[in-house]
């Protein structure tokens, strides 16, 4: 029982609910990505591999020319880098999605410690100094409300970025003439293409833009979270960040919901001093509730029609 | 047909094939449970095997050992030959892109000259009978 009331006093601090925010939009940043490229027909599995492109070349960037904003704009390039790759290859190519963005995954995780032992000698890349890690903002004013000053309002400046990017993804997606370009595409290219709408352009955009979202990530985890760079940082998130897309049936703020759940887990995981439960049962939690729900309560989560086919020009 | 019950009996035989290759390494490979499980990857390159093996078993026989074999040949190139053994990965990547895309035949169909009369008759015989496929109903809808 003391364990039981241990978690549920773990619920009712501040701390834990700004850590799962945060951690939240690590998740929430790659599958927006993943909910615009799926959305235009393109299945990116490859979020891994771009945040982890993302995290090493921020890194870099961060310890050669010590500058934050310029090693983030490095490391959004360097996941666009490699959504390029997944482009040409799976819409220029026709080549299959899933082993494309495979491909890309391995890549990146053998591409980045290479450089690693390449650049750096050793596997120790050295670390960012704390001045020049991307900074905590507390909002004037807000900061100051009980709980939810501290869980909204004393956050990373990115986790405001993506909580501006989440609305601006739904307004795009749903309430725009792009948005609904979109997604003809991703539902029915060949009808798309005859009323006029360029079917690569978009599709080329649409997973450009999810690179561009996961090399955000990237930087967030390596030189916002974290101050360095260690192989295979990314652990996972960018699958992680593919379930949260699925869960919320490929809406940006389902996603976003998904991408809470996940984070409370990681959150406990990390706030796990007070507790006198395994962490890793507690942790273990969140996706034993994501199953049950995606099984019992949430329904069919249906893609896009035409998600994971290449568009052929003049087939039916 | 059942197609309900066939997926879920798919997915047992394939969650016990998985289970086996986990047994293996623990009973015959490593002995013990160490920290490296929580970080490998070998399930997902086995996704990578899988779709090189492009859906048939002797074919996924062959992908496993090319990939098998440039993951233990990366061990020896690096303590022999002083070459990073994550070149492997990325050598790994490249022929997965290799495969995927078929660079070879999209190539030879953008190069012109001699090819080009000769490209275009051989592609209608495979689309022929795909088509006269497409045309009979499924056997599964039956």
């Amino acid at each position: 029982m003391t364990a039981l009331g241990d978690v549920l006093h773990l619920l009712f601090t501040a701390n834990l609910w700004q850590a799962t925010l945060a951690a939240a939009v690590l998740l929430l940043l790659p599958a927006l990505g993943g909910v615009i490229s799926e959305r235009s027909g393109v299945v990116n599995i490859a979020m891994e591999g771009m945040m982890l492109t993302g995290a090493f070349f921020g890194v870099a960037a961060d310890l050669a020319w010590h500058n934050v904003w310029l090693a983030t704009g490095v490391a959004i390039l360097a996941g666009g880098l490699m959504a390029v790759i997944h482009a040409v290859v799976s819409i220029q190519f026709r080549a299959d999605q899933i082993v494309s963005g495979i491909a890309i995954n391995i890549f990146a995780a053998g591409l980045t410690v290479f450089l690693v032992t390449r650049v750096y000698g050793l596997q120790d890349v050295g670390h960012v100094g704390q001045s020049e890690l991307l900074p905590n903002i507390d909002v004037p004013g807000l900061d100051q409300l009980p709980f939810i000053g501290q869980v909204v309002f004393q956050q990373n400046v990115i986790v405001y970025v993506a909580l501006v990017l989440l609305v601006l993804t739904h307004v795009v997606l749903f309430r725009t003439r792009l948005g609904l370009r979109i997604r003809a595409v991703g539902e029915h290219p060949q009808a798309a293409d005859t009323a006029g709408i360029n079917v690569f352009l978009i599709r080329y955009g649409a997973v450009i833009t999810s690179g561009l979202l996961s090399g955000l990530a990237g930087a967030f985890l390596a030189i916002g979270i974290s101050n360095t760079f260690v192989p295979n940082m990314t652990d996972g998130r960018g699958y992680i960040a593919l379930a949260a897309m699925i869960f919320g049936k490929w809406t940006p703020f389902g996603a976003f919901i998904a991408c809470l759940i996940f984070g409370l887990g990681e959150a406990i995981y990390a706030n796990n001093s007070t507790i006198h439960i395994s962490q890793y049962f507690l942790s273990m939690l969140p996706y034993v509730i994501t199953l049950v729900v995606l099984a019992g309560l949430v329904g069919r989560s249906t893609p896009p029609a035409s998600d994971g086919l290449p568009y052929v020009p003049g087939s039916e | 047909m059942n197609v309900r019950r066939t997926i879920i009996v798919t997915m047992l035989i394939a969650g016990a094939f998985s289970g086996l290759a986990g047994a293996v390494q623990i009973a015959g490979v490593d002995h013990s449970l160490t920290d490296k499980y929580f970080s490998d990857t070998t399930g997902f390159d086995a996704i990578a095997v899988a779709l090189l093996g492009l859906g048939s078993a002797v074919g996924i026989v062959f992908a496993s050992v090319l990939f098998g074999a440039l993951h233990s040949g990366g061990a020896i190139m690096q303590a022999d030959a002083g070459i990073s053994s994550n070149l492997v990965l990325v050598l790994q990547a490249l022929i997965l892109f290799s495969i995927a895309a078929n660079f070879v035949g999209q190539i030879r169909r953008l190069l012109p000259g001699r090819r080009q009369p000769t490209a275009l008759p051989p592609e209608q015989p495979p689309a022929a009978p795909l088509m006269s496929e497409a045309a009979k109903p499924p056997p599964e809808a039956v």
